[in-house]
């Protein structure tokens, strides 16, 4: 934006011009951080109103006007929370199905995609065409066959149906990977093969420990992903004490309406662990989704 | 779908001189296996399917021919209404969503400081599990008792239904749809900050107004991740069912059914299996036939070079 | 036993993951393990007994702890079996146990509602006949209504433990407040709007903040304003959905003029504010209990709740009021709260053991029915003397209005049509649709499925 060069270290007096631009400047500043505070304070205010209500007696959930700043704190909608349901086999449970998700997802995802990026055989491209064609089937159509196919197997009210397509690789995440593939030097491969490395060598000792920043990037892709994921075990998880957190939350709707203190504080104790693992995560986060596949 | 990374070694007949494609179908084959089972099996099965009666507890299929289609397209209105409100539902989140996420990118792409904790806040929404964002939209958005109409009444605004309204009901999915879209900022983000400051010193040299730099230098090259948020919104707001099964199971008076959930409650709550694989069948062309003509329409524009 | 069962289930798992891929193979004691640590048991320890596994939706509070007393009964009068309870959402439990049916893993028992018998038209249930007859279990000592309700096609598919009344409630402090003699609810629709009308408290911008009436309100079914409006469900003779259409358009016009008279969108504010999962009934806030409402029809299982909730509230019940020129109106429906013993489940006779259990012991009558305010199924629990000493509710629901109520039939494609009801009078409310028409295309859409559903 600048063009203008500000009196440089004000060793000399600035004209008007610049002074007004630099007003100007600081005035273009101030509405910027005016209109982006406000929208960031409302797109922060349901996880406070979540985190208010946790901690509000049920009296105070119902009180007009409406208080952001509880009135009287109720930590004890915690310790309720977990006790309504058996919430702690559900956060196992999620813990359980996120872990080895995101195991299948980087192990099957790495080594496709150093398959597609830096093997070169015939067939790869129209493949690869094919990888990127199934990312445009909805679930829902695979979603009947699949679950017909898993009852007939016994995998019903298992993890299996959830686990095991994920050691297969799936589309966006082969794609991500092998974009990032692309860009490693080709003269590594090459200095290896001349090493007598097999192709296994270069991809073991080559490509995926250059490859950790996209690996990482799938993997913290893969882990909210499952920790979010509501279709699938809704469709898969019939038995109550295979629930996933996702599903098991609908169960503060019982018989007596919603205990909205309670689920609150449920909702909150379900988002803390990805607001956590985000801030350990934040920068391979960003560079993940920039890393998308965007740059030509 | 997006652009594709080029091998430069990538010639013709290249596979003769190098590598046996034994190496490639190793490295792949997992995924030839994964395709196979859990995409070309449930593809065909379902379309066998969508030509039969059966339900969830007998999973004998028994073929019915087209009477699954015939009735689809010719007595039941709950089609045509979930058709059309999905697509109003992603046509209408594709524009806010879109036109609110770069305009938030290009305020953060200007340089401004704390940057890092904007970024996280208008990710931030990205991190609530889906489940409980609804449950909290669902208490936000409450007439009497919630924060939205709190706050409204607080200026003096008598706040809307929200949810419980067929007036309100579709856009206040939408605008929790755009709360939820922080994925796009980081991405339009990305693409500000590759933009050459060259070519705006340039522009300005040359006397360039704002509006015409952002149409005639931002916009043209910021097509390929326009390009990319277009396509993957779009197939997935046509697919979008786990909120509005929370929210509103596509009430009130089915002013939010959208496909994905009127699908899901013939599979599952009627289990009409067979009926709701022909409905997954349209679904899959509708995405198909979408996906085609925003390919068609938009690639043309995209600019990859800089 | 826990833990032995634990080592069961994931035995089990890794068996049936022996078909699988290579891949698969070697995911199956992980996922064994992920499942199988079950915290919601909460059955006796046994010995050599066999499990029954029984699913309920009584999760907390005062009806879980009498569930809870009565499974504990099951097992001290059947030490042969060990009942392990597991707590499913109640407005999941019927989806989910089919689902789990069709997965090979239903529970062995599960509490739900007269109307899922018609799962029996799929196969999704066990034919009890055969308990029956080889238990000789007295089938005359169940009310008419409620004995046709556990049958499918002649045979019994489901023991019921009690029947639902609905009562029409009426609080007589609002009435007094209003120069209503609150000896003297409305007994037609007419006077039901009449005297409704009297107890409205509106703002002036149209908010509702008081209401005498409304039959939108939540918990007000659709199917027991049909009954009141005269119309059937079923036609035994042709075995299809039949309803009096022009009751329907009668009853959908008159849902529309409570749309006129308040504003549509003041009635959803209200009934979204409190309704459903909003304000609950077992909160001293709730909406029944702070005189919210005046008149509104729900189930005799709210009675208790009221005691509970709403000590100081003066309130009666009366049979819902009915249509007065209607033949064949009748005060409401009647359900049965039915346990079912799922097709392929593991232990059916375990299964069955419960069901009769839970419909025809005295225990369960006195401490698991009476608590939850539900009359008995069975008549000669019903005289027992603490049900007629339990409260005015007991001897209304049991000699006045059961007899005159319409059985809601057990039917396939209840639930269908259960939503093609409530669309109607929600297309009629707010986009203005013609009762004729739409009735006539709910009605039509609803017999296709019972055909579907026969196959």
């Amino acid at each position: 934006m600048a063009v203008l060069q500000p009196a440089a270290n004000g060793r000399r007096a600035m004209t008007v011009e610049e002074r007004n631009y630099l007003l100007l400047q600081r005035l273009r500043s101030l509405i910027k951080h005016a209109v982006l505070i406000t929208f960031g304070i409302a797109f922060m205010l349901p996880f406070v109103w979540m985190i208010s209500s946790s901690v509000k007696p049920n009296i105070d959930i119902f009180e007009i006007p409406v208080r952001l700043i509880p009135k009287s704190l109720r930590l004890e909608n915690y310790i309720d929370a977990t006790n309504a349901i058996p919430f702690w086999q559900y956060l196992w449970n999620s813990t359980y199905y996120t872990i080895f998700a995101t195991i299948g997802a980087v192990l099957s995802n790495t080594f496709i995609a150093y398959g597609f990026a830096r093997v070169r055989w015939r067939g790869r491209n129209v493949l690869f065409i094919i990888v990127i064609a199934t990312m445009m089937l909805p679930f829902q159509v695979r979603m009947i066959p699949l679950y017909i196919l898993f009852a007939r197997i016994g995998w019903l009210n298992s993890f299996l149906p959830l686990i095991v397509p994920n050691f297969f690789g799936n589309a966006f995440y082969i794609f991500l990977m092998r974009q990032f593939m692309m860009t490693l030097p080709k003269e590594l491969d090459d200095a290896a093969r001349i090493d007598g490395a097999s192709e296994w060598g270069i991809f073991w000792r080559v490509a995926v420990p250059l490859s950790k920043p996209a690996i990482l990037t799938v993997a913290i892709f893969e882990i909210i992903h499952t920790w979010h994921d509501f279709i699938g075990p809704l469709v898969y998880l019939r038995h109550p004490t295979k629930y996933t957190l996702s599903i098991g939350l609908r169960l503060y709707f019982t018989q007596y309406g919603a205990e909205w203190g309670l689920l609150m504080a449920a909702a909150a104790m379900f988002t803390i662990p990805m607001v956590i693992f985000f801030f350990f995560a934040q920068r391979s986060f960003i560079e993940g989704i920039t890393l998308t596949g965007l740059k030509g | 779908m997006f652009k594709l990374k080029r091998d430069p070694a990538d010639q013709p007949n290249s596979w003769r001189t190098d590598n046996l494609p034994a190496w490639g179908l190793f490295f792949v084959a997992p995924w030839i296996i994964g395709f196979v089972a859990f995409t070309v099996y449930p593809f065909f099965a379902s379309l066998y399917y969508s030509f039969t009666n059966f339900n969830i507890i007998n999973l004998t299929p028994r073929w019915v021919g087209l009477d699954n289609y015939v009735e689809l397209f010719t007595a039941d209105p709950l089609f045509w209404t979930s058709i059309s409100n999905s697509i109003r539902y992603a046509a209408l989140l594709l524009v806010f969503a879109t036109v609110f996420d770069i305009f938030i990118a290009y305020l953060l792409s200007q340089n401004v400081k704390f940057l890092s904790i904007y970024r996280t806040i208008f990710f931030f929404p990205v991190l609530v599990p889906v489940v409980a964002a609804s449950l909290t939209w669902i208490w936000i958005l409450n007439p009497r008792f919630g924060l939205m109409n709190g706050l409204l009444d607080l200026v003096g605004i008598k706040g809307p239904n929200w949810l419980a309204s067929p007036d309100t009901a579709m856009y206040s999915l939408i605008f929790i749809g755009v709360w939820g879209s922080g994925r796009q900022v980081i991405v339009y983000l990305s693409g500000f900050n590759d933009i050459p400051r060259q070519l705006y010193e340039a522009a300005d040299i040359d006397g360039a107004s704002g509006l015409q730099k952002f149409w005639r230098i931002t916009l043209p090259l910021l097509s390929p991740q326009i390009f990319f948020n277009v396509v993957t919104l779009i197939i997935f707001s046509l697919q979008s069912f786990s909120e509005v099964y929370i929210m509103t199971q596509g009430g009130p008076a089915n002013s939010t059914l959208l496909y994905a959930v009127n699908l899901y409650n013939r599979a599952f709550e009627d289990y009409a299996m067979g009926y709701a694989s022909a409905l997954a069948w349209i679904m899959f062309l509708l995405i198909l036939g979408l996906t085609l003509i925003i390919f068609k329409f938009l690639s043309g524009h995209v600019i990859y070079e800089r | 036993m826990t833990e032995r069962n634990e080592k069961q289930i994931s035995r089990r798992d890794m068996l049936k993951m022996l078909g699988g891929s290579a891949a698969g193979l070697s995911l199956a004691k992980i996922a064994g393990l992920g499942g199988g640590a079950a915290v919601l048991m909460r059955g006796m320890p046994a010995g050599a007994q066999s499990k029954v596994e029984i699913w309920t939706g009584f999760g907390q509070g005062r009806m879980a702890d009498a569930m809870q007393g009565a499974i504990d009964n099951f097992a001290v009068e059947n030490p042969e079996f060990a009942p392990e309870h597991i707590i499913v959402p109640w407005g999941e439990i019927h989806d989910r146990v089919i689902a789990a049916t069709s997965a090979g893993s239903p529970p062995d028992a599960y509490r739900g509602w007269a109307w899922i018998v018609g799962d029996a038209a799929i196969g999704a249930l066990t034919n009890l006949q055969p308990y029956v007859d080889a238990q000789n279990v007295d089938l005359m000592d169940f009310w008419p209504a409620t004995l046709n309700q556990m049958k499918f096609q002649g045979d019994v598919h489901a023991m019921s433990i009690s029947t639902i009344v609905n009562f029409m409630y009426y609080n007589k402090d609002r009435m007094r407040e209003g120069g209503l003699d609150p000896d003297s609810p409305p007994t037609s629709i007419a006077e039901l709007d009449a005297m409704g009308a009297e107890l409205n408290d509106i703002a002036d911008d149209g908010e509702i903040l008081r209401l005498g009436f409304s039959p939108t309100l939540p918990n007000a079914q659709v199917w027991d304003w049909g009954a009141a409006f005269g119309s059937q469900y079923w036609d035994e003779a042709e075995g299809n959905i039949a309803l009096d259409e022009e009751a329907w358009v009668e009853l959908l016009n008159w849902y529309k003029s409570y749309g006129d008279k308040f504003g549509v969108e003041n009635l959803a504010a209200y009934r979204s504010t409190y309704g459903g999962n909003g304000f609950g009934r077992n909160s001293p806030q709730g909406i029944y209990y702070t005189g919210l409402i005046s008149f509104w029809v729900i189930g005799s299982w709210l009675f208790n709740d009221m005691g509970e909730y709403g000590p100081d509230v003066d309130f009666g019940v009366a049979p819902i009021p009915t249509v007065e020129d209607a033949e064949d109106a009748t005060p409401g429906t009647s359900i049965g709260n039915m346990y079912f013993v799922p097709a392929n489940c593991a232990n059916p006779d375990g299964g069955f053991a419960f069901a009769n259990y839970m419909s025809s012991s005295p225990f369960v009558a006195i401490n698991k029915a009476l608590p939850d305010s539900v009359m008995p199924s069975r008549p000669s629990l019903a005289t027992l003397p603490e049900v007629e000493e339990e409260g005015a509710w007991t001897v209304l629901a049991r000699d006045e209005i059961l007899p005159n109520t319409l059985e809601r039939p057990s039917f396939p494609g209840n639930g269908f049509l259960g939503r093609a009801l409530n669309e109607s009078v929600e297309n009629v409310m707010f986009n203005d649709a013609d009762p004729a028409t739409v009735i006539a295309d709910a009605v039509a859409r609803s017999r296709r499925e019972v055909e579907r559903m026969r196959g």
